[in-house]
């Protein structure tokens, strides 16, 4: 089925602006460099570079001010193919550069010395593949145990026993020397290291943070991911489409509904399904709903960070409702497994309208309360201010969104910006953004976007129309062989999916980039020269959920 | 007096002074989580006893039968003393208070010194918990809680310094004495609020709880004790705040001085008030930053007690006896 003229319409007229940007980067030695059709693949412009020309032509990028958004690694049997995908501002085009390499050697050039964000991300496709980047400041897997010596994303990966050596307790000197590296520029010297996690109360979630301190000042610290790793791109390479949908509920634990939608725009996007009114409006409402409880918790829980215990009771008071409305309209309060192809499962109750308007009416009230006693307070603003400062050229080149980007001064919504859902352009809302990029900052966003949800909600339950929530989709879901990518906004950030289909009903590969990966990453550069306390307050303002960034 | 009567006398005075640590401790646990409880919106416990009141008894008797661990890389002989000199100043202090004329264990001629002295031994305690766990947090903590109780005992002390000079004597009972018309809140307030602001960070409280701050230390200096060890750590800091509240009560709150009432209700009636305000900051309040505490010490705290006792000392000239 085709997509709506008018969507395509805006897509056409980007998709010829980009003739200078393909000449520049087929100058700087892309060899391949072609446009896409953005509305069919979620690209713009597609370049093939060879490992030599990968950093100049990342440059070229990095001058026009392009993030890098993710690094997906790819088995193409027999080689091996890494896709850099970047994005522009605002209105820019989104790039993909493609590096191949053959399956013996399997080394690239690492983009580290030009774009500091992609040092995990190549972690992780190192870890997943086992490509070798060269000159890569720590190459050590990020996500499995650091002593494993298996590539599980491999096509011929079947699965392998784990093997403990005996000195994993040790911390591995690597790390030691990594931490010391980064606390060279704060000028002190120490050898007491400190194990933040993966056990401890305000990391949220399991994440180790080895913290190198003197006294109370951090010298530097690495982070230690992979506690809850549950190779969910793996499984993605198992299951059916369909199938496949549970498991983006259990991504982020508090905000399931968005990753519905990603997945469900996703597959949208693949085949053309186009969802129907009525469920476009529901899909804004439990996502605004979801973002809602989402920022909720967070407030509670960075409060609770702060050593005040007291709010997160009355957040997670708040939150219960949210959650008894998803309840009766899913049938779960957190895996809900609503949001499909084609629409929403099924119809909600015939009181939702009702209930929901007055629990934003509630809101409202709540809302103001929290601003005044929570984020006015004299400490709070003593804990927050010009701490954990990210600036906008870190947050551009470490790939941060969400929030935590908006918090830097960078205006960018994909809700606004992304032609993903046509309600968001019709409803009247405006970006909240603020320019200290502290952790106060990223803390007035999230406040002024939870004014924004209520609105929101409040007014897509006035275009609530009767009508099908579900168009019409074939039994046997299949995708017609290609490759895809689709974006939508989370709660903490941009939710990406990469989709290479192969035309069957299961995915070829299946790529999640997960907001929090890289919101997380900014910790590392943020943390020499602060106190302990600081380095809570600034995971806190993160906001990050770890299974999401483990999968 | 005979032999045995001082020996009755001093077993009778350590019988009464430990209940009394015991049952305001089981007491003021159950307040807090009342209290907590309005103030989040919650019920706290109900289930044992009239309004709970029995469930920090049971949770008592629990607290005593669970295992002592002792973990295999502690300092053995300092990590077992550390709770037993951390609780040690606990009976100690309450001895020495007197809750109505004539009415008090010991009401000794230099009371407020031997108060403020006293309190600081469970500093030690806090100390050796910290060093002799060989955990790194708890050692955080240990550090935090010195670092601070030091810094935060100058600008007390001279706070009551400014009430000692009023009074003209050290004797706790002469200070109440000498508030029988007036209480000393109105004539010293910046006093009162130093002392009040200090006392609050002596006891590691919201939002000076830094030396325990779970967030950031997990349970800081007693993160490695377990049981009746554990329970030791809280029967001081619980007698600490009671402590705190009373000398409140005594130096700025006119003591048991009022109408109508007992002499020795109106001194509880004032301590567990103050005692509340406490946990009411505990649960409406963050936590500060280690530096940011030292900066408000130094830099605010102690010139603002030094000019206070400066200015005192010229406006009272004439009413010292």
């Amino acid at each position: 089925m085709p997509l709506e003229p008018e969507a395509v319409e805006p897509v056409a007229e980007q998709k010829a602006v980009y003739p200078e940007l393909i000449e520049r980067l087929r100058k700087a030695g892309a060899t391949e460099v072609s446009s896409l059709d953005y509305s069919k693949s979620g690209m713009d412009v597609d370049a093939q570079v060879t490992p030599q020309s990968l950093c100049a032509v990342a440059s070229i990028l990095k001058h026009g001010h392009f993030s890098l958004e993710t690094l997906v690694g790819v088995d193409r049997q027999p080689e091996f193919e890494v896709l850099y995908l970047f994005k522009a501002d605002n209105e820019g085009p989104r790039v993909k550069l493609r590096a191949k390499t053959d399956r013996e050697t399997a080394t690239l050039p690492t983009l580290t010395n030009v774009y500091g964000g992609a040092d995990w991300y190549e972690r992780e496709v190192f870890d997943m593949f086992g490509v070798n980047f060269i000159d890569h400041p720590h190459l050590r897997p990020l996500l499995l145990p650091h002593f494993t010596k298996f590539h599980p994303l491999r096509k011929d990966f079947h699965g392998a026993p784990i093997v403990i050596p005996e000195d994993t307790v040790e911390i591995p000197e690597l790390d030691v020397q990594a931490a010391t590296k980064l606390g060279q520029s704060t000028g002190l010297r120490s050898d007491f290291f400190l194990n933040m996690g993966p056990q401890h109360p305000s990391t949220h979630g399991v994440l180790r943070i080895l913290l190198h301190v003197e006294g109370e000042t951090i010298l530097g610290g690495r982070c230690h991911l992979g506690y809850s790793h549950r190779g969910t791109e793996k499984l993605a390479e198992k299951k059916q489409y369909v199938q496949f949908l549970p498991y983006t509920d259990r991504m982020d634990y508090l905000s399931p509904l968005n990753y519905n939608w990603g997945f469900a725009r996703l597959l949208e996007t693949a085949t053309g399904i186009e969802s129907t009114p009525r469920a476009e409006v529901l899909r804004v409402i439990m996502c605004e709903l979801s973002r809602i409880a989402s920022h909720l918790v967070w407030l509670g829980t960075y409060l609770l960070d702060l050593g005040a215990i007291t709010p997160f009771l009355y957040c997670f008071e708040d939150r219960e409702r949210i959650l008894t409305i998803f309840e009766r309209a899913t049938g779960q309060r957190m895996t809900t497994s609503y949001i499909v192809a084609g629409g929403v499962r099924n119809d909600v109750y015939s009181t939702f309208s009702l209930e929901i308007s007055e629990l934003m009416r509630d809101m409202r009230k709540r809302l103001v309360e929290y601003d005044k006693l929570v984020i006015g307070n004299e400490i709070f603003l003593m804990r927050t201010d010009k701490v954990g400062i990210i600036s906008p050229e870190l947050a551009i080149e470490y790939g941060v969104s969400g929030p935590c980007l908006r918090g830097s001064g960078v205006d960018y919504d994909a809700r606004r910006d992304e032609p993903y859902c046509e309600l968001y352009k019709e409803l009247e809302w405006k970006v909240p953004f603020e320019t200290g990029g502290d952790c106060l900052s990223r803390s007035r966003v999230r406040m002024a976007e939870l004014e924004q949800s209520v609105n929101l909600v409040e007014q897509a339950l006035l275009k609530l129309e009767d009508g099908p929530v579900r168009s019409k989709v074939p039994k046997i879901f299949k995708v017609p062989a290609g490759e895809y990518y689709s974006v939508t906004e989370g709660p903490r950030g941009i939710i990406g999916w990469y989709l290479i289909a192969d035309g069957s009903q299961i995915p070829y590969r299946l790529k999640v980039r997960v907001p929090s990966f890289a919101n997380l990453q900014t910790v590392e550069q943020l943390m020499p020269g602060t106190r302990v306390a600081d380095v809570v307050s600034i995971l806190g303002s993160l906001d990050v959920i770890i299974p999401e960034i483990d999968r | 007096m005979s032999i045995f009567d001082i020996l009755l006398r001093i077993v009778l005075a350590f019988t009464a002074v430990i209940t009394f640590v015991t049952l305001n401790a089981l007491f003021l646990v159950w307040l807090e989580r009342k209290v907590s409880a309005v103030i989040q919106n919650r019920m706290g416990p109900t289930e044992v006893g009239p309004f709970g009141l029995l469930q920090t008894f049971a949770d008592a008797l629990k607290l005593l039968g669970k295992e002592m661990i002792t973990p295999k890389s502690v300092d053995q002989y300092v990590f077992l003393l550390a709770p037993i000199i951390a609780f040690l100043p606990a009976p100690l202090l309450i001895a020495a208070i007197p809750i109505a004329e004539g009415v008090g264990v010991s009401d000794l001629n230099v009371g407020a010194l031997y108060l403020l002295a006293i309190s600081n031994i469970a500093l030690l305690g806090i100390l050796m918990a910290g060093w002799s766990s060989n955990n790194k947090y708890s050692l955080l903590g240990a550090l935090r809680a010195v670092a601070q109780n030091i810094s935060y005992e100058i600008p007390m002390l001279l706070a009551v310094l400014a009430v000692v000079l009023m009074a003209g004597s050290l004797k706790l009972s002469e200070i109440v004495k000498a508030q029988e018309t007036i209480p000393y809140i109105l004539l010293q307030p910046v006093a009162f609020l130093i002392y009040f602001i200090c006392s609050i960070a002596e006891s590691n409280r919201t939002p000076f709880d830094l030396p325990e701050a779970e967030s950031e230390l997990v349970a800081g200096y007693h993160t490695e004790f377990t049981g009746m060890r554990f329970a030791l750590f809280f029967l001081a800091e619980y007698t600490q705040v009671f402590v705190l509240a009373a000398i409140v009560t005594l130096f700025f709150l006119g003591g048991w001085n009022g109408p109508l009432l007992h002499p020795i209700v109106w001194f509880m009636l004032k301590t567990y008030l103050v005692v509340f305000v406490v946990m009411w900051l505990r649960w409406t309040y963050p936590r500060l930053r280690s530096d940011q505490l030292m900066n408000f010490n130094w830099r605010v705290l102690l010139p603002l007690a030094i000019v206070n006792l400066l200015v005192s000392t010229v406006l009272f000239r004439g009413t010292v006896g």
